[in-house]
């Protein structure tokens, strides 16, 4: 017994030694009938098929690659990584610049503005706070611009000793009229966002406008003589503000506001509110 | 106490041989130990956007940490014994980068890539990659894939 568990435990240890260490091997076959060499991705295979006096003779020797096989290569492996760790890393906090937006609309409470015309953007800076949840609240201050055109025949017109706008009809014979009153306004925009998906979002906000300069300008032809009349110092309202609403694909979207507020103060002009105006918007 | 001696002896080689069979050495280093780890960066993909590939599980870890490179490598090329097929090279007595495909599982086909960008010839970059992969892709296929 002892004998025979000294010779298992030898011939592991021995066969051990063979695979770790590999010895030179001769072996000299005289006049084979035929000699395959096969080059595998494992190693090397060298099978003698026959021999002299004996037709069936068969040896097989294979050499495996060691791990220390090398291609050597001139150039460098340029790896792509097909799955990118996005590098656009959220943050709850930032500022942006967004919403440029263009928009046509109508005045309900007034039958003879003809139309508004709206651009702006509304945030030239936003602090935003994301829950990295699909919600954006957002506060900020932006641009507008709202024009109000009215319906022909009639113009404004504003009394310069009291600041009181009123509308009055085109003189006779004219052509080419328009009649505008424009409202520059500072706007701080408060609004909150809910994406659907990555690409779609709509937004619901707020603005309280603080509208810095008012403009009105009548423009008509009478006898190839053109006339520009502008007023200045319009009584308009100071602090007005809006609501509004858009739903966005991306980079683009509609929006819908509301404006209940009166254009001008109280007694120095008609009573222009309860604008809705509809329109575009781009992401920037 | 001599049989008992053997049969011990026995039942280690035989765990040995299964332990270098299935199990791979570069699972440990997928034990989450780079998730949080400073220059590194660790990707899982599995799903649809790996089945677009052609595989099911794609893994890989980048570190930037010269004393993981030789970790990795290690157990790399202890993996790479295992290879079925192997297309490696060597720079300077450090495995540069290698390729390997290991024994299929339940008839998945399993590839190990490692890259060692600290060897590039043109812009040496202190970046040690590992890729695991597993799926129905062949070699060439997933070769296309991960070189530019």
């Amino acid at each position: 017994m002892k004998k025979i568990s000294l010779f298992i435990i030898t011939a592991i240890v021995a066969v051990t030694t063979m695979l770790g260490q590999s010895a030179d091997t001769v072996t000299v076959i005289e006049s084979p009938n035929q000699v395959i060499i096969t080059e595998t991705s494992t190693g090397t295979r060298v099978n003698v098929v026959g021999k002299k006096d004996k037709e069936d003779y068969s040896y097989t020797y294979t050499v495996q690659h060691s791990s220390n096989d090398t291609v050597h290569t001139t150039s460098d492996w340029e790896l792509n990584f097909p799955f990118k760790k996005s590098s656009n890393k959220e943050y709850h906090w930032s500022i942006v610049c967004s919403g440029l937006y263009f928009g046509a609309g109508l005045a309900t409470s007034y039958d003879l503005v003809n139309n508004s015309f709206n651009w702006g953007l509304l945030n030239l800076a936003s602090l935003n706070y994301n829950t990295l949840h699909g919600q954006q609240f957002s506060i900020g201050v932006g641009y507008d611009n709202k024009r109000f055109s009215l319906k022909r025949p009639n113009c404004f017109v504003m009394d310069e000793a009291t600041n009181i706008v009123g509308i009055e009809s085109y003189p006779e014979g004219t052509v080419d009229r328009s009649s505008v009153i424009s409202v520059r306004t500072i706007q701080f925009p408060l609004q909150f966002q809910q994406f659907i998906g990555k690409k779609f979002h709509i937004t619901l906000g707020g603005t309280m406008n603080w509208n810095v300069y008012a403009k009105c300008n009548t423009h008509y032809k009478v006898n190839k003589t053109h006339h520009d009349v502008s007023y200045r110092g319009i009584k308009q309202n100071k602090l007005t503000f809006d609501v509004y609403g858009a739903l966005s694909y991306n980079r683009f979207g509609v929006y819908c506001r509301y404006s209940p507020c009166s254009v001008f103060k109280k007694g120095f002009g008609p009573e222009i509110k309860n604008t809705w105006t509809l329109g575009g918007i781009i992401s920037l | 106490m001599k049989r008992i001696t053997l049969i011990i002896l026995t039942c280690l080689f035989a765990s040995m041989a299964a332990m270098a069979q299935n199990g791979l050495n570069i699972n440990r280093l997928f034990d989450g130990r780079y998730k949080k780890a400073a220059g590194a960066t660790e990707i899982i993909v599995t799903g649809s956007q790996a089945r677009e590939y052609g595989l099911t599980v794609y893994h890989s870890v980048t570190v930037t940490d010269k004393t993981q490179a030789e970790i990795i490598e290690n157990l790399v090329v202890k993996d790479g014994s295992q290879a079925v097929d192997k297309e490696v090279e060597y720079r300077n007595g450090q495995l540069y980068y290698g390729f390997y495909t290991m024994p299929r599982q339940k008839r998945t086909n399993r590839y190990i890539f490692f890259l060692n960008q600290n060897l590039a010839r043109k812009s040496p970059k202190n970046v040690v990659t590992l890729i695991y992969m597993e799926g129905e892709a062949s070699a060439a296929k997933i070769k296309k894939l991960i070189r530019k």
